[in-house]
């Protein structure tokens, strides 16, 4: 299975430039549905399932390969070579923000700049740092999710036919969106909120936004802040949006400011 | 009869029973705004978490009521999934009421939309599933054993085979698939036999399933290319014997053990080999150096020695009886018509037997030369019982009779010399020696070997 099977890669829009959109933990590439297609028109744009997520090959998902998130970031290494691709605009979100990041401190010549949005190299306090979370409480998120084990398995979704149409579709939409294998979701989750990759952020070289949201539950204002003060050649934007996916909650907003970015001389 | 205008006034207007409705429904109820701060809560709601609606309406979150796990989950796979697909059914929370005490709840959540698309506000429904929650984690944990214990199963490098009463595969591991080159799905079905061929072994599944069969009886049995194997057959007795079992199959390979045996046996033949030819050497060594009586003794003595090693190589170096040594002895005494003995069964380690061979030599020339064994109608009886407390220790007898009178020896030779020091070293124990005019008697007590 080719790298584009296997990360169900999909290549739209026209353009020089090309933007590369990363999902982050718990969905899939149909999160960017409000904000890649506005892009479409003056971009080339590639969306992605993160391997072990949507649709994207689950048997490809080797535990060991993706004990860490480098082997996430090799994955979308290996879309940039296997579809030519230069001076790419990544764009990822929460854990895929950290993912585009480890990528682009390998590989800076592939990248041209990165857009990350709501991102957390660390998702745990560790003394002046407040990534929000005791250990834990992140560790009691396995244990959560294993008690969601059936919400998470596809073939346990409960049928809705016939019910009202505030429901459309009723069969397919069986909860179909953001699911995977349970076992993936967990380890894949150990992986997203129990990694700490603050030492390697100083290290990245290719310029990079940080959008961040001003009320996120999930990754605080002062990560964004310690995001920017840690990240060489970045710019740090606070988004007065509620939430941790402001593509979804606030498209427009986020469109905006990757627009204004991608405007902006690259130096 | 015709429904009057006063009978439809005493039914709850629509509107009534709704808001009835909302409040005492069997369900938490809640409105939010697209970002999850309330609008609405029911009473149920409220109660379950322990705040006064005030607390809640315009001032807190949905998420706020929720453990952090939750909150994150929320947050990272709810809240998308209410944008994407505008619902979500049956997801687990707890609530956590203001107390720390916490509540499992089922929550299904629909985003409503206005005329322009836009979110206006989210419904939530929450169903306490405090004994469904309970249900579920043990199933949960009856899952994670299963699956744990499988994983070893799985993991193992026996072949592990679950076989139908009828002898035909059922299950078959990944052990087994390495030691016998044949897939699960090539095997499944097949006779045992005829995947597990056994050589020289005809029958073996047959002979060795049976219902009444239990742990710990194993066979030895090697595979047509070689591999040695240990071979256990178990009824899997799931059902109190409702019907015939199906038998788990385990194959170890045990050929490295084996192979491993072979080397030391061939080594132990070596050094066998090897101490005779050592004892060859110092008894011409002997011959050489030695003249007189000395050397007829030292010969008898080494011959005594040797005969014990013969035994001990025999054994492969394993305890040897006492009854054995005995025959030695007696032997040495002229047969059974001289010299008779009779005891328990009992087993010296190599030491022990070596050295009690040693003291039988001694007292058997002693008697031969001085003692009841010099004359025909002499004859000596050893005989040994559990004595003590539990019977924890062995005495034995040496005792000598038709014979002339025992005197104590002028001067304390060799032959007492060394008896005494042997049981005193190899069995702590103090030999006691009686001259008397039937003839000598001789005992000792030591401890009993501990199987």
């Amino acid at each position: 299975m080719s790298v584009l099977e296997r990360n169900r890669v999909t290549v739209t829009g026209q353009g020089a430039r090309v933007l590369l959109f990363a999902h982050g933990f718990g969905c899939d590439q149909a999160m960017w549905r409000q904000v890649a297609p506005e892009f479409e028109t003056d971009h080339r744009v590639v969306l992605y399932d993160l391997t072990g997520a949507g649709g994207s090959d689950l048997g490809a998902y080797d535990f060991a390969r993706y004990r860490s998130l480098d082997g996430h970031a090799e994955d979308m290494i290996e879309i940039c070579e296997a579809l030519g691709l230069e001076r790419v605009v990544a764009v990822g979100h929460s854990v895929s923000a950290i993912i585009a990041a480890l990528a682009a401190i390998r590989r800076p010549d592939l990248f041209d700049r990165l857009v990350l949005l709501s991102p957390s190299p660390c998702f745990m306090n560790d003394g002046a740092y407040r990534g929000g979370f005791e250990r834990a409480e992140l560790e009691g998120l396995i244990a959560f999710m294993d008690e969601n084990y059936l919400g998470w398995s596809t073939q346990l979704a409960p049928t809705i036919a016939g019910q009202d149409g505030d429901e459309p579709g009723a069969v397919e939409l069986t909860q179909s969106f953001c699911r995977t294998d349970p076992r993936i979701a967990q380890h894949f989750g150990r992986v997203t909120f129990l990694s700490d990759r603050r030492a390697d952020m100083p290290n990245l070289e290719v310029p990079a936004l940080i959008v961040q949201c001003a009320d996120d539950a999930l990754a605080p204002v002062g990560v964004g802040e310690w995001m920017h003060a840690s990240i060489p050649r970045s710019a740090l934007e606070v988004v007065d949006v509620s939430g941790h996916c402001p593509h979804l909650t606030a498209p427009d907003v986020t469109v905006r400011a990757i627009r204004a970015y991608l405007g902006r001389d690259g130096s | 009869m015709a429904v009057t205008a006063a009978d439809r006034d005493s039914l709850p207007q629509l509107e009534e029973l709704a808001a009835e409705l909302l409040e005492d429904a069997p369900c938490g109820i809640a409105v939010t705004d697209p970002d999850g701060r309330f609008l609405i809560a029911n009473r149920i709601l409220c109660r379950w978490v322990g705040r006064c609606r005030d607390d809640l309406v315009e001032k807190a979150r949905l998420g706020d009521l929720l453990t952090v796990p939750g909150r994150i989950f929320l947050e990272a796979h709810v809240a998308p999934m209410l944008r994407l697909q505008g619902f979500v059914r049956e997801i687990a929370f707890q609530l956590v009421r203001e107390d720390g005490g916490t509540r499992p709840v089922l929550l299904n959540a629909v985003v409503r939309r206005g005329a322009d698309d836009r979110i206006e506000r989210i419904d939530w429904t929450l169903f306490d599933a405090t004994e469904r929650a309970g249900y579920e984690a043990s199933l949960r944990e009856a899952r994670s054993e299963a699956e744990e214990l499988a994983a070893i199963v799985r993991c193992s490098p026996d072949g592990v085979i679950r076989v139908g009463p009828e002898g035909l595969v059922r299950r078959w591991n990944r052990g087994a698939e390495r030691l016998l080159g044949l897939s699960a799905d090539a095997a499944r079905s097949r006779q045992i036999e005829s995947v597990v061929r056994l050589s020289r072994a005809e029958g073996w599944f047959a002979e060795h399933a049976r219902p009444d069969a239990v742990a710990g009886l194993q066979f030895a049995a090697a595979l047509e290319d070689g591999t040695d194997l240990e071979v256990q057959v178990l009824p899997v007795n799931e059902n109190g014997g409702l019907s015939d079992p199906d038998y788990s199959v385990v194959l170890r390979d045990v050929s490295a053990r084996r192979s491993a045996e072979r080397q030391l046996h061939l080594i132990m033949g070596e050094l066998n080999h090897r101490v005779k030819n050592v004892l060859s050497v110092v008894l011409s060594i002997a011959r050489q150096s030695l003249t007189g009586p000395e050397a007829a003794e030292f010969k008898a003595r080494m011959h005594a020695l040797s005969q014990a090693q013969d035994l001990l190589i025999g054994m492969d170096w394993r305890n040897i009886g006492l009854h054995d040594l005995m025959e030695l002895t007696a032997a040495e005494a002229g047969g059974a018509d001289r010299m008779s003995y009779r005891g328990p069964p009992l087993d010296l380690s190599p030491k022990r037997a070596t050295n009690m061979a040693l003291a039988l030599h001694e007292l058997a020339t002693n008697a031969l030369k001085y003692g009841a064994l010099s004359v025909p109608e002499g004859r000596v009886l050893v005989t040994w019982e559990a004595v003590g407390e539990e019977g924890g220790r062995i005495r034995l007898s040496w005792i000598e009779r038709g014979g002339p009178p025992a005197r104590p020896p002028a001067r304390r030779g060799f032959g007492t010399r060394m008896i005494e020091a042997v049981f005193a070293a190899e069995f702590e124990a103090e030999v006691r020696f009686d001259f008397e005019e039937q003839g000598l008697s001789c005992s000792f007590e030591f401890e009993a070997p501990v199987d």
